[in-house]
């Protein structure tokens, strides 16, 4: 498995939208759920979380299982409250056009390690 | 450092504020310098529990005692208990509504993972007076 960092992340997947804290940040590997029951089983710390799920529980799910970003496919576009939060915690948010299946596609094309 | 005692409230269905008692714990233990993977494990269980309170139960509270050897966590519930704990602790087994399935929780994973990651786990439950959660986690254990 290759060591990524955030920067790689952005090279491969096109997004519409960053807030980002620190591109710098290790990942460790991708978690794509829309279950965050799920993400609190599987996650790895330093890992990016690939998701439909736009709450407020997603931010804080990632906080909780120490998630370096979060990537909204589908163009969801997290509220203020929701960036305000990922901030805080260090959490990185992008913004993607792409759906859940192309996103990982890509992910997984470039060699990064998976937990679906 | 000997021992220090943190109490928050927890609000059924509030889901705005759903996470903040955990938050709160992990930021503590943070500042006290406990062990990043230990605090994972903290921050991973009380959320369970949280949560279990915000979907399934009235008020509650977290109840947390941190001393420099392990972290004690009380989650506790005003009610409605839970009628079958073998049923609740089985992995896939959930009474929660679509409405909360879709906030992507639900999944009938908590109390497990609540188990998964502590060195002690219990559950007291009454119908109806509610349910009490118990777990621990200790310092440098490397579960």
């Amino acid at each position: 498995m290759k060591k990524l960092k955030l920067e790689d992340i952005k090279k491969i997947i096109p997004c519409k939208e960053c807030y980002e804290v620190d591109a710098n940040r290790c990942v460790s590997s991708i978690c794509a759920s829309d279950l965050m029951s799920e993400v609190l089983l599987i996650a790895e710390k330093d890992g990016v979380i690939v998701t439909n799920l736009l709450n407020i529980q997603t931010i804080r799910t990632a906080e909780m299982v120490e998630a370096s970003a979060v990537i909204f496919v589908r163009g969801k576009k997290p509220t203020k409250e929701m960036v305000e939060l990922a901030n805080k915690s260090g959490i990185s948010i992008y913004v993607t056009e792409k759906g859940m299946f192309e996103t990982c596609g890509l992910l997984y094309e470039n060699g990064i390690n998976f937990k679906i | 450092m000997s021992e220090i005692r943190l109490s928050f409230e927890i609000k059924h269905n509030d889901f705005d504020r759903a996470g903040s008692a955990s938050s709160n714990l992990k930021n503590s233990l943070k500042q006290l310098g406990y062990p990043p993977e230990d605090i994972r494990r903290v921050a991973i269980a009380s959320y369970e529990a949280e949560m279990n309170v915000v979907v399934h139960a009235s008020d509650g509270r977290m109840e947390a005692v941190i001393t420099p050897q392990q972290v004690d966590v009380w989650v506790i519930d005003n009610g409605p208990g839970i009628e079958n704990i073998e049923l609740a602790m089985q992995e896939g087994y959930s009474t929660a509504p679509e409405k909360i399935r879709e906030l992507g929780f639900g999944a009938g994973m908590g109390l497990p993972n609540i188990k998964k990651n502590s060195d002690f786990f219990e559950i007291e439950s009454k119908v109806p007076d509610g349910t009490k959660v118990h777990f621990i986690i200790r310092r440098n254990s490397g579960k």
